[in-house]
């Protein structure tokens, strides 16, 4: 097996193709990762030193680690299972991670696709009083223009609740193909058509900016220097986010946000100190490390130590983004253009392997 | 003034973000071009040895802000005067950026407190007879008062309150005067994390390092004094929650102290170590745990509109 056989696959495959796009963490081992990884699975190489087989029961999976850090797991076995297999596993290990992307790394997809369909999901419950307008939101699109639709909405009190969920776009190019594909904001990409290359393509490409944002974060992380004989100094930034909205009632918002359970997975005993401020010296339980917040009603503040991994703000800002607000900011410029991107646009392909 | 951290950390907290260009908090500092050089900086003078607590330097020229951060609202008169009659040249070697050159170095003393404190302040300054500026911190402005700085930026950058609307960041929580409520929140957390981690066994040295990221950089006098609250904190822990976390003291064959993790939430499934991990929050929140209105049931809609909408579009299905 290769890229070639991958290709002509898909070309000839009746079920779409699911790609798990998955953060992996092998320490420079991928190897034994990939052994660890599949527990009681069957690893298998294949002619590509980048592909490998996994076959656990009647679910297959294809491994691309060429991106180092994000995984693709390739599937035609049947959507359920392959999820539960993935689910299983990196809920149990603290080394995997799904890709978290922001709402707008999935309302800005590609520039010259053709939208097919959209779904906004919000659910409120947990943090928003009773009677808010959205506090459970979800709305699905058909056509060609969602977007123009959900622009009618921007300003009314339904706008916090407009978190892109899942998109579907086709996509025609006249070097690669097509593809038709659909999108989830955990970083699952569901394709059918004519290229593999262009599918891959695509996936590559939200990767980037993804990796863009998470790259920026950890790019932020705080570090001391010195020492008491020349004095200490500090590197770093803190990670600043600000609200589109009030936070209603602290309490019940840092009780949502702080459960231990998915999706924010934070453990923390947060400190509240009067009606809008509190402190958390937090444990991100995915990755077994702490971080310290700061929560207003109109703003937080992450502080990262050194070695933390970006996935845990991307993580906490999409999550919040389908849990509180879909119009969270970062205050810091750089961050929020890594968090609302332009739009991509594809290159022409490069020269082609396929035998 | 409200605030995370203890009031002596918060005044030190300010003046480093003043100093830099985090959105979180006014750069006030930063933007008239200076940036932290270093905290609690020692400095050589005929008198002995003076620790400043924070130094700011200029970016362009080797101009140099000496900051006495003051929780209190006291002013030590002797401390005072060696502040204002610092050395610049004798500064300048001990900061770590390089000097630019060019005009003769300089320094200027500048006093930082709480804005509660600043008239008792501005009365011991006065009556120590030491002329110098003081920037005042709020929970709604940052101020500046008394003499006029000798840099004409900083007294354009203070000329008017800058507002604030929340404490500065805390880049520094836990010091050698903290609380042990303060500690134990710390090192509790810390004890979470490794047992996320799956780490089981640690010394308190291994422990200070991982609850105080400054651990390390700290001379040996602070560093003592920090890892005996560490240790005193996993005791208290220990004994607090004896199933979960067991205390080892040191012996002749174990040099450091250890704290043992005895039970995690991660010898559970997933269901039970979210159950397990919720317990060791509550455990810690017992006091201020109240009665809260029972949430919606997750997903009832969703059973619905599944069971209304089976085998209607299966496409939707493939991304759920």
């Amino acid at each position: 097996m290769n890229r070639a056989t991958l290709a002509d696959r898909f070309a000839d495959a009746q079920t779409p193709l699911k790609t798990f796009v998955i953060e992996a963490h092998h320490g420079g081992e991928v190897d034994r990762f990939l052994t660890a990884v599949a527990d009681d699975a069957v690893v298998l190489s294949t002619d590509d030193a980048y592909l490998h087989r996994m076959v656990d029961g009647d679910v297959e999976f294809v491994i691309d680690h060429l991106d180092d850090r994000y995984w693709s797991f390739h599937t035609w076995s049947p959507a359920a299972d392959a999820q539960r297999l993935l689910k299983s596993r990196v809920q149990r290990r603290r080394d995997l991670d799904w890709a978290w992307l922001p709402a707008a790394h999935l309302s800005r997809l590609w520039a010259e696709g053709q939208p097919t369909w959209l779904r906004t999901e919000f659910q409120g419950e947990q943090s928003l009083p009773v009677d808010d307008p959205a506090r459970r939101m979800q709305l699905r699109l058909r056509g060609s223009q969602p977007d123009h639709l959900l622009a009618m909405l921007r300003d009314t009190p339904y706008a916090p609740a407009l978190a892109y969920d899942q998109v579907g776009v086709l996509v025609e190019h006249p070097d690669f193909g097509v593809v038709n594909e659909a999108v989830n904001s955990m970083g699952k990409f569901v394709a059918t058509g004519d290229s593999f290359k262009l599918h891959e393509e695509l996936v590559r490409l939200a990767l980037d900016r993804y990796r863009g944002l998470v790259d920026a974060v950890e790019a932020r992380t705080l570090s001391w220097s010195g020492d008491e004989d020349t004095g200490l100094r500090l590197d770093g930034e803190v990670i600043a986010l600000s609200f589109s909205r009030p936070v209603p009632d602290l309490e019940r918002f840092l009780d949502a946000m702080f459960s231990s359970r998915e999706p924010f997975r934070l453990w923390g005993v947060p400190r509240i100190l009067g009606a809008d401020l509190a402190a958390v010296e937090a444990v991100d339980l995915h990755v077994g490390q702490r971080l310290r917040l700061e929560i207003g009603t109109r703003w937080l503040r992450i502080f990262l130590g050194p070695g933390t991994c970006g996935n845990t703000v991307a993580r906490l800002v999409t999550n919040l983004q389908h849990r509180f607000d879909a119009g969270i900011t970062f205050d810091d410029p750089e961050l929020q253009r890594h968090l609302v991107p332009t739009s991509l646009t594809l290159e022409a392909p490069r020269a082609t392997t396929t035998a | 003034m409200s605030s995370p951290v203890p009031l002596r950390l918060q005044v030190v907290n300010a003046f480093i973000s003043l100093c830099r260009a985090d959105d979180a908090w006014p750069s006030t500092l930063h933007d008239a071009g200076y940036h932290l050089a270093g905290l609690e900086i020692p400095v050589r003078g005929e008198a002995g040895v003076i620790v400043i607590d924070a130094v700011a330097q200029h970016t362009d020229r080797d101009a140099l802000l000496a900051a006495e951060c003051k929780s209190g609202a006291n002013v030590h008169a002797e401390q005072a005067r060696r502040l204002s009659e610092l050395d610049a040249a004798a500064l300048l070697r001990m900061v770590a950026a390089p000097a630019v050159g060019g005009a003769a170095p300089s320094v200027e003393a500048v006093f930082v407190c709480a804005g509660e404190h600043l008239s008792r302040i501005l009365q011991g300054l006065a009556a120590c007879k030491v002329a110098a500026p003081v920037i005042a911190v709020s929970d709604q402005a940052i101020s500046g008062h008394g003499p006029a700085f000798a840099d004409e930026f900083l007294n354009a950058a203070f000329s008017d309150a800058v507002p604030v609307t929340a404490p500065p960041p805390a880049y520094l929580t836990l010091d050698s005067e903290s609380a042990d409520e303060d500690v134990d929140e710390h090192v509790l957390a810390e004890l979470v994390a490794c047992m996320a981690q799956g780490v089981d066994d640690l010394t308190v040295p291994a422990l200070a390092e991982r609850v105080v990221q400054l651990y390390t950089r700290l001379g040996d006098g602070r560093k003592g004094v920090l890892r005996r609250k560490i240790d005193a904190s996993a005791r208290r822990l220990a004994s607090r929650q004896p199933e979960q976390f067991a205390y080892r003291p040191s012996t002749g064959a174990r040099r450091d102290p250890t704290i043992g993790i005895l039970k995690s939430p991660e010898q559970h499934d997933p269901r039970g170590r979210t159950q397990a991990y919720q317990a060791l929050a509550r455990a810690a929140t017992a006091p201020r745990s109240r009665h809260r209105p029972r949430p919606e049931v997750e997903g009832q809609l969703d059973l619905l509109l599944h069971e209304l909408n089976a085998g209607v579009d299966p496409s939707e299905e493939e991304v759920e």
